[in-house]
């Protein structure tokens, strides 16, 4: 099982030292479809959790990207800007969107692990957007 | 559970749902709007080719002796060069008022005085309906069940056909021909058409026999690159190159004149409904008119994005998509007429941004495979 958290709004999120790392779900690329373009969200900016990050578009629609939980933009994944495609063919890894500098790591347990979120996407309750 | 419309499901669902395709509801009709992604199939109709199920459209059947006055009477294309040169008719069939109730192609044969309409899913009923309460003696509509029909599109198109047909490539574009497959009503159409600014084809006929023929090409043009594509894909390609859709572009509150389709209408015909209202606009001018807008910066404008020239928000995007040729967003807008001046500048509200963006002239893309468009 991955060291991933994930949101109701199929965000998830890694925790290294103290950067949260935050990308969005396999299945939510997948209901995305291919993403044509990622908002760059803005260094140093405060986010608290569930405030919109910024936004991607895809060739179909556009979505929003919610902090999973509290604190600033510490990075952002550069890489997207040439090749937003990442988010569809790496969601978990090179497709990661921003990093937060968390206000607080423990707040990722509120967020459900990756064992919840499967059964999250099973039970229908993530019928979407 | 949640209760659900019962959708509608192509004679072709099942290998979709075999080839891993995710279906969306289309006007009533559950359809693949996507297999592996939107962008490769885009390219692959672009690069080498693709099929797409259009089983959802009308095929509608006239014939008898009064079909082809009727017909007339009821669109602005000239049936004439069908029965002339053997190519079908693109036309919009208008209200009175010059609003459009549907973009429609019809193939004739004049031997047996009939004449096959293909419609709009989304509009099929209304089309159906507004035919009968027009009808006229020595004619008989017949709306075609049981059927089903594809288009191959892409500069592979032809060959991928010709090992699997003989003469439909052979034909020129907008030719058709029918075709007899075994059984006398097993006979199907095949249309050097197409919604996509590529070369290909189009077939229409019995659900089984179109359900063997896409086997076969697929099995056929697999090799040579030919995708299976979605709706997804269909509408980005139709974009590029400019081609309207119904219920964006074209409703029954604009006119083919405003759509800024003036080529559609064949004014040396006789009368037809709509015509009056179509030659005073011709007359006074059109005061909106559709015009195709590129964005100069990133952005993916969408239906419904507010066009602004000189501060003034009077746009109104019909489609707007991210162009994978391009790679650029594309748009389609009325705005008043005067701002339809290739090189123009305006705006795109897009997220409550104001996105600059210059008008140009369509198609945005011109494909290789063709050199004309439409």
């Amino acid at each position: 099982m991955s060291n991933r958290h994930y949101t109701k709004s199929h965000e998830w999120i890694r925790i290294d030292g103290n950067l949260g790392y935050v990308g969005i779900s396999d299945h939510a690329q997948k209901e995305v479809t291919d993403v044509v373009y990622v908002e760059m969200a803005k260094a140093g900016k405060a986010l608290s959790a569930g405030e919109e990050a910024t936004t991607l578009e895809s060739v179909k629609a556009a979505f929003s990207i919610y902090a999973p939980v509290s604190g600033k933009i510490a990075k952002v994944n550069n890489a997207l800007e040439g090749d937003p495609g990442l988010i569809n063919k790496s969601p978990y890894e090179n497709g990661w969107i921003f990093a937060l500098e968390v206000a607080n790591p423990a707040d990722v347990n509120a967020l459900m692990t990756e064992a919840q979120y499967e059964d999250f996407l099973k039970s229908g309750a993530a019928a979407h957007h | 559970m949640s209760a659900m419309t019962e959708l509608r499901q192509s004679p072709l669902h099942e290998l979709h749902a075999h080839a891993g395709a995710k279906f969306i509801d289309f006007y009533g009709w559950q359809l693949p709007v996507q297999y592996t992604s939107i962008i490769d199939e885009h390219l692959a109709v672009r690069q080498a080719a693709g099929l797409f199920d259009i089983s959802h459209m009308g095929q509608i059947m006239l014939e008898g002796p009064g079909a082809f006055d009727l017909i007339q009477h009821l669109m602005t294309g000239d049936l004439t060069r069908t029965f002339e040169k053997g190519l079908g008719v693109y036309g919009h069939m208008c209200l009175a008022t010059g609003g459009v109730i549907d973009d429609i192609f019809v193939y004739g044969i004049k031997e047996s005085k009939r004449f096959l309409m293909i419609v709009n899913g989304s509009t099929h009923e209304k089309d159906a309906a507004w035919l009968r309460k027009n009808v006229k003696s020595g004619v008989t509509i017949t709306d075609l069940e049981n059927r089903a029909g594809f288009a191959i599109q892409g500069p592979k198109a032809l060959a991928i056909i010709r090992e699997t047909l003989a003469g439909i490539a052979e034909l020129p574009r907008f030719a058709f021909q029918q075709i007899q497959a075994g059984a006398p009503n097993d006979t199907f159409w095949g249309c050097r058409t197409g919604y996509t600014g590529e070369d290909g084809a189009e077939f229409f006929g019995p659900a089984r026999t179109i359900l063997t023929l896409w086997k076969q090409l697929m099995e056929n043009g697999a090799a040579q690159g030919l995708k299976p594509c979605g709706l997804g894909a269909r509408d980005t390609l139709r974009l590029e190159v400019g081609y309207p859709l119904y219920g964006h572009e074209l409703t029954e509150d604009r006119t083919t004149l405003e759509a800024n389709m003036e080529w559609a209408i064949k004014w040396s015909k006789g009368d037809f409904i709509g015509r009056q209202v179509l030659e005073k606009q011709k007359l006074d001018g059109v005061k909106d008119q559709l015009l195709a807008y590129e964005l100069l910066e990133r952005g993916v404008p969408r239906q419904g994005a507010k066009v602004i020239k000189d501060g003034e928000p009077w746009g109104i995007t019909t489609s707007g998509t991210f162009s994978p040729s391009l790679q650029k967003g594309i748009g389609l807008a009325y705005a008043p007429v005067s701002w339809n001046n290739v090189g123009a500048r305006v705006e795109v509200d897009i997220h409550n941004k104001r996105v600059p963006a210059q008008v140009v002239a369509l198609p945005f893309y011109k494909p290789r495979s063709l050199k004309q468009v439409p």
